[in-house]
């Protein structure tokens, strides 16, 4: 088991790092999700043993190893634009690691072919590294981590560099390697699709901090401040003031709006934050509803997925996301009734 | 094939050379061509010819086969142990300069090319003055009273190589260096994270990744170390003899010009390899380019990091600063009494040594006073300057938008940068010493070898710097009716204009420092400041003593004031 306690590191006078502290539990995949520049690789770095923190542990197994050098924590680490070494071919780069533990070549040979296997990669073990693909890079890359067993394995914006569709048929292929050797891996990315897909447990990082950690569920069901609700871009997030504790009602500028009822009684009348999830919800083209709804004018329809997303102006000009499984002329007028609402506090 | 066949591919072959006279193309050539075959070629066909006799005849004279081997021998030996040195001590400054920032860095890397530049009587001089019997450190010893006698540090193998060090470094320092800021830092940390220590990681990964630059550094440097002349001559004194100074010995003192010729040969011969060999890494090394434009660098963190970079840029600082430094304190300051002087030294500083520059001796090794030789050498390096201009920049012109002949006349317009100063002085020697080309009593002979030295400089620098122009900018004033010529003068020029500064001020700058070939063909009533310098080491006594530091520092300030022009014209 991982654990960082109370991590601080600065840079050049500049915080990267504020306190942070994290666990990874055997066999989970935590992801360490935020915007660039949030201290997620920095952090990655000193759990590795790159970098040392200006304060906090680093524990492993409950020994503090803050201050033990990279090449002896025994843990895996992916980069960033995976590192692969160009003057080494695809077996040589898988190689490294075992080598570095002077195991006999006839294992290396065998854990290298596994190794490369394991991605799908078997029979590329003459190529150059430079000839490769990016996918292909990205694969050797995990194999070489993962070759040597590492304790833990981390990886950097393992699918950074690729494109919509490599990425797609990659994650699964990570979350089913990481699973299948059943190690304790960090995840570190900036997109929360990715996290989502890999992660057992999320933990947002924002400008040095960590916002919130939970299962991915938790996080969508209910973020736990407007920021996180914007960066995982859950939908509409509304200004809004409590007007009723049972069943919790929030009046907005748009209307009052039901809202999941786990509130305590004295933030009556208090000031903060709606967020209206543009699934779920209905759709009136009568616009015969006149509470809970939205009255507006369609601007935008646009494919996403399996069905459409909405871009609706009420009269007053303000503009909300929905989508709708069928679609809708542009300029149409409708009434649309969201799903129950998350109650953000201030 | 039929007569007419044979008369047709006669034409296609001789076709780019007359489209070439049609656009003047020829015309540009034939000054710089003309000037490089009699002043190079010419005098190296001589020495040939004159080494072929010596070795088919064994007309050695006193000089046996065996000398050969020795000399032959050391060379390689000191050229190999002065690599070796010049790597080790570049090679930790390349990985400071490359991977850290730190106060006056872009000074300091401004600072790299004042060693490649500086006059080699200068550095001797520095070296001397620090190292020398009277030098800093002896008096310091002695005035410390841990030593009784001057240690001898100088005319030893230990001050050749110190020397050699102090020359290149800066070679490695920026070849290696460079490579090692585009090196991604991730490589040899993704060793680290596969259990490599930070040896294994730089052995395993970094060192391989650097190897095509420090190959290619290695051998320039190893060039430059075997063909070295003055610091041997200087420092090394009369036991050490490399292929280049037993040339200029069996020519000028031994009076052995079939010796000296045979040895030119051999010279020849191996810096002709050893240009092939250093300018193969130079196009592999660019070749590796690992990343362009990945800059990495950061202030050093922990308390050992920072202590690791002050010491390296202390070594680094002290080993390029101290023989600056060095002869300037020693011209200011009275330490040893004049030749024939009895009375007890009174030391302190003193301008002494710079007065008597202007003052005409009887014992003086000179006509006139000594301040003349500086005359003499702004005036044969502002000839120098003008010559190689001329010649370079119609050649760079050819060369930067190079055809197919263009390509087959560089090599033989560079081989000189591959020639020995020494060997470029024997040659015109043996040829311009008697008709039809009796030139050696004539003051452009100096200025025209000098020329022929800073030649391949000039066409290095200029060329890029023509090529990099836009061809849109000049088809741009052709559409708007500028003739080839007005395009040149209202596009190329103004553009090229700061490249030709830096040239000329670098064709200048070795002008004035020439020292291998100045001492071979130099006439004895016209020397220059170098010729003097050595001429005022090789004589006893504090008051020459003083006289060679005070015009090396001289000589050392003009040399300063061209790099500045050259750093200054290079940055904005």
């Amino acid at each position: 088991m991982l654990e960082l306690r109370d991590i601080w590191k600065s840079y050049e006078g500049k915080p990267l790092l504020e306190g942070v502290s994290l666990r990874v539990e055997g066999g989970e995949t935590v992801c360490l999700l935020g915007p660039s520049g949030s201290g997620k690789s920095t952090l990655l770095r000193i759990a590795a043993g790159l970098e040392a923190p200006d304060r906090g542990q680093v524990l492993w197994n409950g020994r503090e190893i803050t201050r033990t050098p990279a090449h002896r924590r025994g843990f895996g680490l992916m980069f960033q634009d995976y590192a692969l070494f160009p003057h080494l071919n695809v077996a040589e780069n898988v190689a490294f690691g075992l080598r570095m533990q002077s195991l006999p070549e006839r294992e290396v040979h065998a854990a290298v072919r596994d190794a490369l296997a394991r991605v799908n990669l078997g029979g590329y073990e003459r190529r150059r590294v430079a000839e490769l693909s990016g996918g292909e890079q990205q694969r050797v890359a995990l194999a070489r981590a993962l070759a040597p067993r590492p304790s833990l394995i981390m990886l950097d914006e393992p699918l950074g560099a690729l494109d919509r569709a490599l990425r797609e048929e990659l994650i699964g292929e990570i979350r089913r390697v990481l699973h299948s050797m059943q190690i304790p891996s960090v995840y570190v990315t900036h997109d929360q699709e990715e996290a989502f897909a890999v992660a057992t447990r999320v933990a947002v990082l924002h400008a040095g901090r960590i916002l919130q950690t939970g299962s991915p569920e938790d996080l969508i069901a209910r973020p736990g401040s407007i920021w996180i609700a914007r960066f995982l871009g859950l939908g509409n997030i509304l200004p809004g003031r409590v007007r009723r504790i049972h069943p919790l009602r929030i009046a907005t500028s748009l209307g009052e709006f039901p809202a999941d009822d786990t509130v305590s009684p004295s933030v009556k009348e208090s000031e903060g934050w709606i967020l209206l999830r543009p699934g779920g919800g209905a759709f009136d083209r009568q616009r015969k509803v006149t509470t809970n709804g939205i009255r507006g004018v369609v601007r935008e329809c646009v494919r996403r997925g399996d069905g459409y997303r909405i871009l609706l102006e009420s009269a007053a000009r303000q503009e909300v996301v929905c989508s709708s499984p069928e679609p809708f002329r542009e300029g149409e007028e409708l009434v649309w009734i969201p799903a129950k609402g998350v109650w953000i506090g201030m | 094939m039929e007569r007419d066949d044979v008369a047709v591919a006669g034409m296609e072959i001789l076709r780019p050379l007359r489209n070439s006279f049609r656009d003047g193309r020829t015309l540009l050539w034939i000054l710089p061509a003309a000037f490089v075959a009699v002043f190079f070629y010419i005098p190296l066909a001589a020495i040939l010819r004159m080494g072929a006799d010596a070795a088919l005849r064994a007309g050695l004279g006193a000089f046996s086969a065996h000398s050969i081997l020795n000399v032959v021998g050391f060379t390689f030996f000191q050229a190999i142990l002065s690599t070796l040195l010049t790597v080790a001590v570049g090679l930790p400054g390349a990985y400071v300069f490359a991977r850290y920032k730190f106060p006056f860095k872009r000074l300091l890397r401004a600072l790299w090319i004042v060693p490649f530049i500086l006059p080699t009587v200068v550095v001797a001089a520095g070296f001397e003055s620090l190292l020398g019997p009277n030098g800093w450190v002896n008096l310091a010893l002695r005035g410390a009273g841990l030593a009784a006698q001057p240690f001898p540090f100088l005319h030893s193998l230990g001050a050749i190589l110190l020397a050699h060090v102090f020359y290149n470094t800066s070679i490695v320092l920026r070849l290696v260096g460079s490579a090692w800021e585009r090196l991604d830092p991730n490589l040899p940390d993704a060793a680290r994270m596969l259990g490599a220590n930070p040896w294994r990681a730089f052995r395993r990964v970094t060192l391989p990744l650097l190897m095509p630059s420090l190959l290619a550094a290695a051998a320039l440097v190893f060039l430059f170390d075997f063909t070295s002349f003055g610091v041997i001559l200087i420092l090394g004194g009369p036991a050490f003899s490399t292929l280049e100074v037993e040339i200029y010995i069996q020519a000028l003192q031994a009076f052995n010009l079939p010796a000296a010729s045979l040895l030119s040969l051999l010279q020849i011969g191996t810096t002709l390899i050893l240009v092939v060999i250093s300018s193969r890494l130079s196009e592999r090394a660019e070749a590796a380019t690992l990343r362009v434009g990945f800059r990495t660098a950061r202030k050093p963190r922990s308390a050992a990091e920072r202590f690791s970079v002050a010491v390296v840029l202390s070594v680094l600082a002290a080993l390029f600063f101290l023989p600056l430094i060095s002869p300037i304190a020693s011209s200011l300051v009275r330490t040893e009494p004049a030749r024939g002087e009895r009375t007890a030294v009174q030391a302190g500083f003193t301008l002494a040594y710079y007065q008597e520059l202007f003052v005409n001796r009887k014992q003086s090794a000179f006509f006139a006073t000594p301040i003349e030789t500086a005359r003499n050498s702004l005036l044969v390096a502002t000839a120098t300057m003008l010559i190689a201009l001329a010649l370079g920049i119609p050649a760079s012109i050819l060369l930067s938008r190079p055809r197919r002949l263009d390509r087959l006349v560089e090599p033989f317009l560079l081989l000189p940068l591959g020639t020995s100063a020494v060997t470029l002085g024997l040659g015109m020697l043996l040829v311009f010493s008697r008709p039809p080309l009796a030139l050696i009593r004539s003051p452009l002979l100096l200025p025209i070898a000098h020329s022929l030295v800073a030649l391949p400089f000039v066409v290095r620098g200029l060329k890029p710097a023509l090529a990099g122009i836009p061809a849109r900018l000049r088809q741009a004033a052709a559409t708007l009716g500028a003739s080839p010529l007005r395009v040149w003068r209202e596009v190329d020029f103004p553009i090229a204009a700061r490249a030709v500064l830096s040239a000329a001020a670098f064709a200048f700058a070795i002008s004035l420092g020439e020292f291998g070939a100045t001492t071979i063909i130099v006439r004895p009533e016209f020397p220059t400041m170098p010729v003097a310098i050595y001429s005022f080491l090789s004589q006893p006594g504090g008051l020459n003593y003083g006289q060679a530091m005070a015009m090396a520092t001289l000589l050392m300030l003009l040399c300063v004031a061209a790099v500045t022009v050259i750093e200054r014209t290079r940055e904005s």
